[in-house]
């Protein structure tokens, strides 16, 4: 069982496959609380209730058949709506694609459709995933389901209000700067961000290209590597696929930990709220408990992680946003005029605050003048980061840190700030820059009621790793 | 601090096609400021020699072969505006300065 006493949703694929219960009822208790949930947190931004029905029916008579065995077969969950599902909307929150019907799916949806999942709906999000605190959609904010004044964290906080709240046991985000890790700290569930090209980009709304991945978001570790097993492969229609062969996650979850070495970065610590700050020492002595060999390390040129992370976010989205200019799809405005206009115009309409911004600081930072000083530098510095952090895994296994450096905070408390919203990103970040995976795992709770959590760290495809500490450490909370 | 004006801001606007009311204008150039002050401190960090030898790309070709791809229709479907299978633009040749 996972926290709160719900079956996990392995049991409940095993439940299924044994007979004792079918998709079609455990989709059906799914779209009701989905209803709740949405009512209480804008967690959705469409719901398939028909079509999750059907599936759910099919799912069901495969299974029946014996043509359907797989660990996840039957259960419900949640996709975020910067996945393109063909056939129905996906919208990125955003004004601009709000009438946008994807012609084909992404690589992550064909694999959870061919492991017999039933996607109940799309999930809510900061538009074109660039927040930190899903209040950015322009469906209006998703709120936390520990308490509904504060934010879910983002940009995933969708996924995670979905998974958090009991809609459904599981859901895709994507993380690009923190966007699975830090919401899923914020609700109190596990989220993965895997390796830079363990899972396709294919079909995912592109927002920083050189950093952008889909990952699974659970109530446990187990079901997150079962879903990460589910999503995780070569590509070829994604330039940065990682060739060849993936591990299965859910057997190596039982493997030995005593003995690795884990890097606690404990510089990290300094400024940051005491109960994020006590729940990573905390992790740090129970990690020691088991036998693996803790260590402080440290990695300095990620004090600069933001500021790196923001320039190169600034000056992809200005790129990869150029796109949208209401002629192959989405948002078209000011037909009436020229070329410039209708573009100006389809664009001004359609993109939100926080997307402008980043369109626009990004056009300055790739212009002539400002290029070497803004983006080459930013480049520089993330590659004297990746040494940093390929040095320490040369003698850790994985590293532990803090997922965010506060609890969640509440609903509009940072939106107009945009640099404090981006601070809030300063330990997730850095592994996206350099490419390697990160989990969020729960730890404890504020005095408020509110979730805490630790991260853990691995290189580049060392998910089995910190699956495996997560799973330890998941026990030893189980068991306090 | 920066040297950027307001006046640059509505020009980048310009350049990124982004029709901004004088509000946003004033709230980005704000915002500019902020930003550009707290990314200065990269300045700080020396720049890496770069190695004789590059880092091996992580990005792959593939080969140059006709493959599956959208159909016409599919193509076209979501777009605001066609004609006889093909995207409608408003007038360029008036566009042009």
């Amino acid at each position: 069982m996972s926290g709160g006493g719900r079956p996990t949703a392995l049991e409940l694929a095993a439940e299924i496959r044994a007979g004792k219960v079918t998709s079609y009822e455990l989709t059906e208790e799914a779209l009701a609380r989905v209803e709740e949930v949405q009512r209480n947190l804008n967690a959705f931004t469409d719901v398939w209730a028909e079509e999750a029905l059907l599936r759910a029916r099919d799912v069901d008579s495969a299974i029946r058949a014996g043509r359907l065995n797989t660990p996840l077969a039957g259960i419900p969950m949640a996709i975020k709506d910067n996945i393109c599902t063909r056939g129905f909307p996906t919208t990125v929150a955003s004004k601009i694609l709000c009438n946008y019907i994807p012609p084909y799916n992404a690589f992550a949806y064909e694999k959870v459709l061919s492991a017999g999942l039933v996607a109940v709906g799309k999930t809510n999000l900061d538009e074109f995933a660039m927040g930190s605190s899903s209040e950015t959609s322009c469906f209006s904010a998703v709120r936390n389901p520990h308490d509904t004044e504060y934010v879910p964290g983002g940009s995933s906080g969708g996924s995670a209000a979905a998974v958090a709240g009991g809609a459904v046991p599981l859901a895709l985000g994507s993380d690009c700067g923190g966007s699975i890790r830090q919401p899923a700290a914020f609700c109190g569930i596990v989220g993965l961000k895997p390796s830079y090209g363990l899972v396709s980009r294919y079909g995912l709304v592109s927002f920083i290209p050189s950093t952008d991945q889909i990952g699974p978001m659970a109530t446990g570790v187990a079901d997150c590597a079962a879903l990460l097993s589910v999503i995780a492969g070569y590509d070829p229609r994604d330039a940065n696929s990682i060739p060849g062969h993936r591990e299965d996650y859910l057997s190596v979850l039982d493997g030995e930990v005593a003995g690795l070495k884990v890097g606690i970065l404990r510089d990290w610590l300094l400024g940051v709220d005491k109960g994020v700050r006590d729940a990573v020492e905390a992790a740090g002595q129970a990690l020691a408990g088991l036998g693996c060999e803790v260590e402080e390390v440290k990695l300095p040129t990620s004090a600069h992680a933001v500021a790196v992370f923001y320039l190169l976010a600034y000056a992809e989205a200005s790129s990869n946003l150029a796109r949208f200019d209401g002629v192959n799809f989405g948002l078209r405005e000011g037909d009436g005029g020229g070329l410039r206009e209708m573009l100006e115009e389809s664009r001004g309409q359609g993109f939100g605050a926080e997307v402008k911004r980043r369109i626009m600081v990004g056009t300055f930072i790739l212009s002539h003048g400002y290029k070497e000083r803004y983006y080459k530098k930013a480049l520089s510095v993330r590659e004297r980061m990746r040494s940093e952090f390929e040095g320490v895994f040369e003698n850790y296994q994985a590293l532990l840190c803090p997922v965010s450096p506060t609890p969640p905070f509440k609903i509009g408390e940072k939106i107009d700030e945009p640099l404090q919203m981006y601070l809030a990103d300063k330990f997730v970040c850095p592994i996206n820059l350099v490419g390697i995976c990160g989990l969020s795992l729960p730890w404890g709770e504020t005095e408020n009621g509110l979730p805490l959590a630790v991260q853990l760290i691995g290189p580049v495809q060392g998910e089995g790793t910190i699956l495996r500490l997560a799973k330890r450490l998941e026990e030893v909370r189980a068991n306090e | 601090m920066s040297d950027i004006t307001e006046k640059d801001v509505a020009h980048l606007a310009h350049l990124a096609r982004l029709k901004l009311s004088e509000d946003e204008v004033k709230e980005l150039y704000h915002h500019f400021q902020i930003i550009l002050d707290y990314v200065a401190s990269l300045d700080a960090v020396p720049d890496l020699k770069l190695s004789a030898e590059p880092r091996k790309s992580r990005t792959h070709l593939r080969e140059d072969e006709v493959g599956e791809s959208l159909s016409a229709e599919d193509a076209l479907a979501n777009s605001p505006k066609v004609r006889k299978n093909q995207f409608v633009v408003p007038p360029i040749i008036e566009d042009m300065e």
